[in-house]
Order: structure tokens, then sequence, then C-alpha cells
């Protein structure tokens, strides 16, 4: 297997190439600046006293009290815990479900094939919103509200991923699939044999996503819980506001309290996005 | 023959636990909800709804308020896919290419996604306020210096921005992970050949990742479409889809419909509404990119 | 390791099909009865119901309560007509009766004169206002529990600076007083455009919805006509969204507004949020030099789909007693309760209230008329759209168009 020639700064180069890495780097750094800038800004008010909100206080005058009073006034932990259990549930479940259905639609020839993602699409096109209401009945009918059951069963299918393999598997050389049917295995089992390992960095993509997707959603644990021990951190964190105001200080200490697990978690996936195994697949 | 019912037989399968889920949980309380749209429903009182026809859906274009929704939805997501698609395949191109330092642009380009819609949108708003250093930097080029979120003509302006800025991680991520599958020798072969990186980009890169490319196109359109949680956010504490009206999107306007004034007749007809103009933009949208259909 | 990895999701999978895990749960305890108490509001009312609920073991024995908790009042609003769709609704809600109408005219709640006798609730130790405030139809639909009122909110730097002697006695007063505050810079007047605060400028010039039966009068437009101009002609009033702030309060409380409309819930918010601000509450004056102000706030219900209302009543007669009432005033809430006799100790833990006082005693209900949310969000679109985009819609025809729609028939 050839690695990825390197086209990062190093010696030997032309000098053009130099110069276009330098740009590069430095387009990057700009971009990098325009997106990190207001998440440092959230980090900086999460320190700020709520006196000092909307203006630049002095570093004497930044402390952590906005954290004590999320951490000293809700059950932050047992939140943690909720969130981090339903997010897991989804990710898996949502690997095991949307994977095989993807390679199905992107490999698989059969009949009714365009109706199915063509309701895979429809079903994305609704807003939760639109449907919530009925989903709300349908949860309570069967006596799931509170449980950990509404917050993951409902959800270990997300229209989004079932594309996103789809395209994934597209890009897989028939070649390989033919190769495994020469060797007998079944459709099947050219699934669990070629588009699965080959499914790597799509993987990870969907594991990520979901992970995210899940860890920030609002509207459906708001709607299916109404009891402290069960809220998962978007809603619980939303109880810091009282009736009447809120202090935006101590809702940015949440959001940052909110948002590190899911960074962390990020940076330890993403390097597992490792390069295609396919070119060696189709030479050897 | 064996071979097509044994491929269908196979399909199904993997197909089954999706399609099952999606059924129960997507289908079924989705179909309730259009059901919804030609009655008449009190949701104090739900199990006495009745039948009324099109009634629902006349309401919504007695006056111009669900038209504006669509106007500016559609605005909306002008402005914002474009952007998004664009900016996310340059921006996975860039970080592609930095080597060592993949790794580390990688986490904080994705940062904005990660973090939640109602911070990031309230730290805009922060950093948009009237006086503060944008506005007053963009007033150099002739904008207004007044907060962007409360002025009617830059609120759904600034909506987008921050909707493209949050999502433009997500994008470049499936980018990236698409450009892992371009074959190395291509780029190899390229080189040798002498083409220069434009070259390599419209030839190699982009005919590569055409796939991801109508992924990004159409799953970001159908996402735009349902812009809510910003809106929400700006608007928040007055009345949704203000100033005047400006950040009206019509999710915004199924839920207030919905759940503000409980009259769920309406939302489902504007839920139904809102099926049609996006199956229609997305229908075109996979013509112009010619996907194959028979995929 | 990938192999492993789909049956192992797939055993995960079945085993949260198989055991959804709960917390809570609904098992009824065998002896005492259970009241599920409803409320929002955050950490601080969630303190005090905690310390209060801890005590009915004592008063009550056969009394047990379940929590129902919704994250903030908004979540209460959009989610409850759900829930008594789905009858998952609590017994006993505390909550405002801003939205009282439309809860009253679809018959959800049940009615509690019948019921006061028994549980020995006097609503003679109540401010009449606020019993008002939850009466409908000549019915009660609601215990008062805790009072709010609307109030101008000035600050007293931003005044002597613009050269002002003394508060001002008229509302028209009160707008010349806000030009001369802007004029020297600052915002003269903030507003968080919803129904709540569009309506206190109605009051002022002696108007109201009358429950939608005058909805369209000249009052009423003076009323909103003396708002644009601050806007479009003096130029002296600004949105809270346009300063920058979620809501007026917020705005207030960086220093550089002269007037607002708030009311009780500036005080604690300002101790923390805008220590150096030097502020007053006062009435909000009236076109004629009077005083008007709107007392509502906090009460507790009972819906009608619950099957014995006698246990929620006897719950409600207890979180109502003297005790806990006075717990209110003297825990972290600082509410100010319903009991008439606390007025004192309450000024004595709040004294920035002191002004209001007198006035407090003689204020008026909310007169909204029936599909509050929507009446509401009509009129401040139709505001937004008389303030930012000046000339398109005026007073007149906005409220004309709203008494056609939402005026009682």
């Amino acid at each position: 297997m050839r690695s990825r020639p390197r086209r990062g700064v190093g010696a030997g180069m032309r000098p053009g190439r130099r110069v276009r890495a330098g740009v590069r780097y430095f387009l990057a750094s700009a971009v990098g600046l325009v997106l990190l800038f207001p998440l440092v800004y959230a980090l900086y008010v999460s320190f700020e006293m709520p006196a000092d909100y909307g203006r630049f206080a002095p570093l004497s005058r930044l402390s952590a009290w906005n954290y004590g009073q999320v951490v000293t006034l809700v059950p932050l932990l047992r939140w943690y815990l909720n969130t981090v259990v339903v997010t897991a549930i989804i990710m898996a479940g949502n690997f095991a479900v949307n994977t095989p259905a993807g390679f199905a639609l992107a490999r698989l020839a059969f009949p009714g094939r365009r109706v199915v993602f063509g309701t895979v699409l429809a079903i994305m096109m609704v807003p939760l919103q639109a449907y919530l209401i009925p989903l709300y009945l349908a949860v309570a009918g069967l006596g799931w509200l509170n449980t950990y059951a509404a917050l993951t069963v409902p959800f270990l299918v997300y229209g989004f991923f079932i594309f996103l393999m789809r395209q994934y598997f597209l890009t897989i050389p028939r070649e390989l699939d033919d190769a495994a049917e020469v060797d007998g295995v079944g459709k099947i089992g050219t699934f669990f044999r070629v588009g699965l390992p080959l499914s790597g960095p799509a993987l990870v993509t969907q594991m990520v996503l979901g992970f995210t997707l899940t860890w920030n959603s609002f509207l459906i644990p708001v709607t299916m819980t109404t009891q402290k021990e069960m809220f998962v951190l978007t809603v619980g964190l939303n109880t810091l506001k009282s009736q009447y105001y809120d202090f935006p200080t101590v809702t940015m200490a949440g959001v940052i309290l909110l948002t590190v697990p899911v960074v962390a978690v990020f940076a330890v996936f993403q390097r597992s996005i490792v390069p295609s195994l396919a070119s060696s697949g189709v030479k050897g | 023959m064996r071979r097509r019912r044994s491929e269908t037989a196979a399909a199904y399968v993997l197909l089954a636990p999706a399609l099952l889920f999606l059924g129960l949980w997507f289908l079924y309380p989705i179909i309730s909800s259009f059901l919804l749209s030609v009655q008449q429903v009190n949701v104090f009182h739900y199990s006495q709804r009745r039948f009324v026809g099109l009634d629902n859906f006349r309401q919504l274009f007695s006056d111009r308020t669900f038209p504006a929704t669509v106007r500016i939805t559609l605005t909306f997501v002008l402005l914002v896919v474009p952007a998004q698609t664009v900016l996310a395949l340059l921006a996975a191109i860039l970080v592609n290419g930095l080597g060592r330092l993949r790794t580390l642009y990688r986490t904080v380009l994705f940062l904005p996604y990660v973090t939640s819609t109602v911070a990031v949108t309230a730290v805009f708003m922060d950093l948009f306020t009237v006086h503060a250093a944008l506005p007053v930097l963009f007033s150099r080029l002739g904008l207004p210096d007044v907060s962007w979120f409360a002025d009617v003509k830059l609120a759904l302006v600034f909506l987008a921005g921050i909707y493209a800025w949050m999502n433009l991680g997500l994008y470049m991520i499936i980018f990236l992970s698409g450009l892992q599958t371009v074959p190395p020798e291509l780029y190899e072969a390229a080189r040798v050949d002498g083409a220069s990186p434009a070259r390599e980009l419209v030839s190699i890169t982009i005919p590569s990742l055409r796939p991801f490319v109508v992924f990004v196109v159409l799953s970001g359109m159908i996402a735009a479409f349902q812009v809510f949680d910003q809106a929400y956010v700006v608007s928040g504490g007055t009345v949704l889809g203000g100033p005047a009206g400006a950040t009206s999107t019509i999710v915004i306007y199924i839920f207030a419909q919905a759940f503000r004034y409980n009259k769920l007749g309406p939302a489902s007809a504007a839920a139904v509404v809102f099926l049609l103009v996006v199956s229609v933009a997305a229908f075109a949208v996979r013509r112009f990119l010619q996907e194959d259909p028979r995929a | 390791m990938k192999k492993l990895l789909v049956p192992a999701s797939v055993v995960m999978l079945l085993a949260a099909l198989a055991v959804p895990l709960s917390a809570g749960g609904t098992q009824e305890a065998s002896g005492p009865v259970t009241v599920s108490l409803g409320y929002s509001g955050g950490v601080w009312i969630e303190k005090y119901f905690d310390q209060v609920t801890a005590g009915l073991a004592q008063s009550a024995p056969n009394l047990s309560v379940k929590k129902v908790v919704y994250p903030t009042y908004d979540d209460l609003l959009n989610g409850l007509p759900t829930q008594v769709a789905a009858r998952t609704n609590p017994d006993v809600l505390y909550w405002t009766n801003e939205q009282l109408a439309d809860y009253v005219s679809n018959g959800v709640l049940e009615p509690l004169d019948p019921l006061l006798g028994a549980s020995k609730i006097d609503l003679g130790v109540f401010y009449r206002g606020l019993v008002q405030g939850w009466t409908m139809n000549g019915k009660l639909y609601g215990v008062p529990f805790n009072g709010q009122n609307s109030a101008m909110v000035v600050n007293l730097d931003l005044l002597k600076q613009a050269g002002v002697v003394g508060l001002p006695k008229t509302i028209q007063e009160l707008g010349q007083d806000a030009a001369a505050i802007s004029k020297s810079g600052a915002t003269g007047l903030v507003i968080l455009d919803n129904l709540f605060h569009l309506s206190q400028y109605v009051y002022a010039f002696g108007g109201g919805w009358g429950n939608g039966k005058t909805i369209a009068t000249p009052q009423n437009a003076q009323g909103l006509q003396f708002l644009v101009d601050l806007f479009t002609k003096d130029k002296s009033a600004s949105t809270a969204k346009q300063l920058g702030a979620a809501w007026d309060g917020e705005a207030f409380a960086k220093g550089t507004v002269g007037f607002s409309t708030g009311g009780p819930w500036y005080i604690g918010y300002l101790q923390q949020a805008g220590p150096n601000v030097h502020y007053q509450l006062m009435p909000i004056p009236t076109s004629r030099g009077g005083t008007a102000m709107v007392t509502y706030g906090g009460g507790l219900s009972v819906f009608a789909d619950v099957k014995d209302p006698r246990p929620a009543l006897q719950l409600i007669s207890y979180l109502t007693n003297d005790d806990n009432m006075k717990l209110m005033a003297t825990s972290g809430l600082k509410y100010l309760p319903a009991r008439t006799k606390y007025m004192d100790l309450y000024v004595s833990m709040v004294p920035e209230f002191a002004p209001l006082k007198d006035a407090f005693f003689k204020g008026t209900g909310l007169d909204y008329p029936p599909g509050i949310k929507e009446f509401g969000d009509e009129l401040v679109k139709g505001f937004e759209q008389m303030v930012f985009q000046p000339g398109s819609l005026t007073p007149r025809d906005l409220l004309a168009t709203l008494q056609q729609k939402f005026g009682a028939k």
C-alpha cells in the first residue's frame, strides 16, 4: 500500500510549492480564527461575573463563580450520565441499523429500491415540529414517558445517515463485490466482508455526527421527560433560568460544560478516519 | 433468476431494522400529522377532532402570513446552501493538504457544529450588537451600525450567517471522509503529467467527490429548509419570526401554530405544503446535479 | 473487530428494547394518595417546593407529591396542551394567570369555589386583585400563590444627568423625560416588545382589552401611538433586541437606559447583574396623572380530569398556608406572598419594593382576549411593523383588525 503523498511543507520542495504551502497555512489559520473566535468568547463570558456581562472585564474580576452556580444548584452528574447513556444507545443503534440499509440501497438491485430511497429522503424532509405531537401521544400511550426508552428507541434510525452510508458505499468499486461473490458468499456476506470493513471513515463520521446530534438535542428530551432525574444536559441546563430572567454568564458556563465532552470525543475519534484501502484491494 | 431473488431477499434483510424503525417512529406519526391537516383539532379535546376537507389549506393562503414564510425560507436556503457547500469543499481540500496539522485543524473546524445552537446564536447576537466591533467594522462598508438581528433588512442575513458558520464543519467532515476515497494514484499520475493543483482539483477531486457533493447539497438543502433553532433564539421573548416577520421561516410558523396557538390543523397543513415545496426543490436539485435516478 | 461490532450493537439494541430503564416510574404508593404538582421556574422555585413538600409528612401524612418539572415557563406553556391530550398532565399546576382564559374556555380546569370550604381555604386573606385575576365568569380557577405586578423602573442617575428634577407624574411627562435622556446620549426607554409590556402603555392611557370587548378603542390607539412615536419621532426608545439584550432588564442593567416597564423581578436580577445601577421602582403614571398597576402572579390550579379533586385541594391548602407563604418571602425565593398580611414583611426583606406597596392593593388584573398568544403575537408583529417600517400601518388599523379577529362576539 502506498502512503499518501505528503503535501505539507518539507525539504526539497520547489520554491513555488513552499509559497503555496505558506498561503495554505495562512488561509487555514484565518478560517480557524473565524471559527474559533466566537467559542473563545463564550469561554471568556463563562468566567465573567454577571455584573460584567457585555463588557471586557479585567483578569482580576474573572472567576469560576458561574461554574460554581451550575455545579451546586443542579444534579449535573446525573444529567451527564443520562446524556451519555442515551447517546451511547443511539450511536450503537444507528450503526447497526443505518449501515446495512445504506449498503442495500447502494449496492443491491431489488424491486422497490427507488421507493425506499425516496421514502427515506421524504422522511428527512418532514421537520420534527410537524409530527412531534402524534409522536408524543404514541410514546405516552406506551407508558414510556420519563424512561430511557422514550429518549432512544425512536431515534435508532436517521434518514440522514442512511443517505450518507449509501453515498459512501457508492464509491466502493464494484470489482470488490464481484470478487467476494466469486468466493461464494451471498450478498449479505458481501456486506460483512467487503462493505463493512471498508466503511471505516464513513462509519466514524456517522458515529461522531450521531453523537453530536444526540448530545445537543433538546426538543425530544424536553417533551418526553418531566422528572429532573431523567433530564439530559440540554434540558437540565435550562432550569438554570428562573421564571423571570437568567444570567447569561451562568448559561455560558453551562454551555461550556455541555460542549467540552463533545469536543473531546471528536478530538479522539477523528484520528480514526483512515485512508481508504480500496485502491490496494483493486490492485491486489 | 435465483440470484435476483436472493439479492432482493438479502436487500430486505439488510433493510429490515431500518424499515421497521422508520415505519414505527417516523411514518406513523408523520401520517397521523398529515391526517390532522384535513381535520379541525382542538388539542385540549383531541379525540373530538373532525374532518373539514381543505379548510385548513384555504386558511393558510387566506392572508400573506404563510406565503411570506415560504418566500423567506426560500431566500434563506438560497443564501445558505451554495455558500456552505462551496466553503466546506474548499475548507476540506485546504485541511486535507495540511499534513501533520490536519488533525488539529479538523477539530477546530468542527467545533462550531458541536456547540449548542442556542449558545452559538447567543454569542453571535452579542458580537453583532449595536456599537460592537463587528457592526462597526461592517459600517465602514456602508452597512448601518445596528444590532443585525433586530434590523428588518439584516436579520435574515444574520441568521444565514450563523447557520452557515455552524454547519460548515459538518459538511467539511463529510467532504474530508470523501476525499479519503480518492485513490492516490490518480494524483500521482496527474503530477507525473505535470498538472497544476487547479487542474487536479477540477479533473480529479471534484468528479471523484460527486456522490458527496450530491449528498452535501441535497441534505444541506433539506436541513436548511428546516431551520428553526437559530431563528427561535433570535426572535425569542417577543414574537417568533421577528423583527416584523423577517425571520419567519416555515418551521417557525408550524411550531407557533402547533405549540403556541394549539392550532394543529393549520400546523399540519403547513407541514404538508412544506413537504411539497422541499420535494420539488430536492427533485429539481437531483436533476440538476444529474444524479442517476436509477441509483 | 468490526465483525464483532455489529453483533455487539444488535445485542445492545435488544437490551435497550427489553429493559427500558425508568426512574421514578408511576407506581402509586400503597398508603398515601399521590398528587402530581407541575411547575417551572428554575432552581429557586425547585428548592422552595422541595423544602415545603418535605413538611407534608407532618401536616398531611396521607398526601405524597409527585413533581412534574418543566425546565422553563415557555416549555410549560408549549407542552401542557399536548399533555392534556395525552392525559399526562399534572393534577395541580403552579403557573401564572396570563393564559387562564384559554384554559378556562376549553373547560380543562376545575372550578374551585365549591371545594374551598372543605379544604379550609379562605379567599379573604389574599389580595382582591389577585383573586379577581384567577376568577373567570364568576368562578375561581386558581388559588393565588404569589404576586407580581407591573411597574416603571427608572435609572435615577440618567434622569439627573439629563437635568430632570423629580419623577414624571404623567405618562406624557415620562415621554419627555425619556427624550431628554436620549439627547444626553443614553437610551431613553427600553421595551421588550411582547403582549405584557405593550399592554402597560395601553393601560397608561386608560385603555385595556376588556377580555376582547374593548380592543379597538381610542385610548388603546393613543397608548400604542405614544409608544410608536417614542421610536419613530423622538427616537428615544429601543427594543431590548435592538440594544443587544435578551430582555429589557438585561439592557437596563447596563446602566444606559432611562426607563423600562419592569417589575419586582428586576430587583433580584439587578443585584447581581447591575449592582452599580442607581434605580427606583415606581407605579406607571397614567395620562391623567394617576397610576396604573397590573397585579397578577402565580397561582395553583387543578385540572378537571383529576379523578378526585379533594387531595389536590388539600395540597393547595397546605401550600398556601401561613407558614409556607411566610417562607416565600424569607427564603431565597423572595416572592411576594399572596396573603396580604405579609406585605410589610416582604417590604422589609425587599426594600426596593416599598414605592409600589400602596398601589399593589389597588391593582387591576390582566384582561387579555381569548386566543391570548395569537392575539399577542399579532399585536407585537403589528407594533414591530409600525416601528421598523414606519407609515405602513397605523394603530387604529391594527386594532381594528385585531378586534375583528379576536373580539368577543
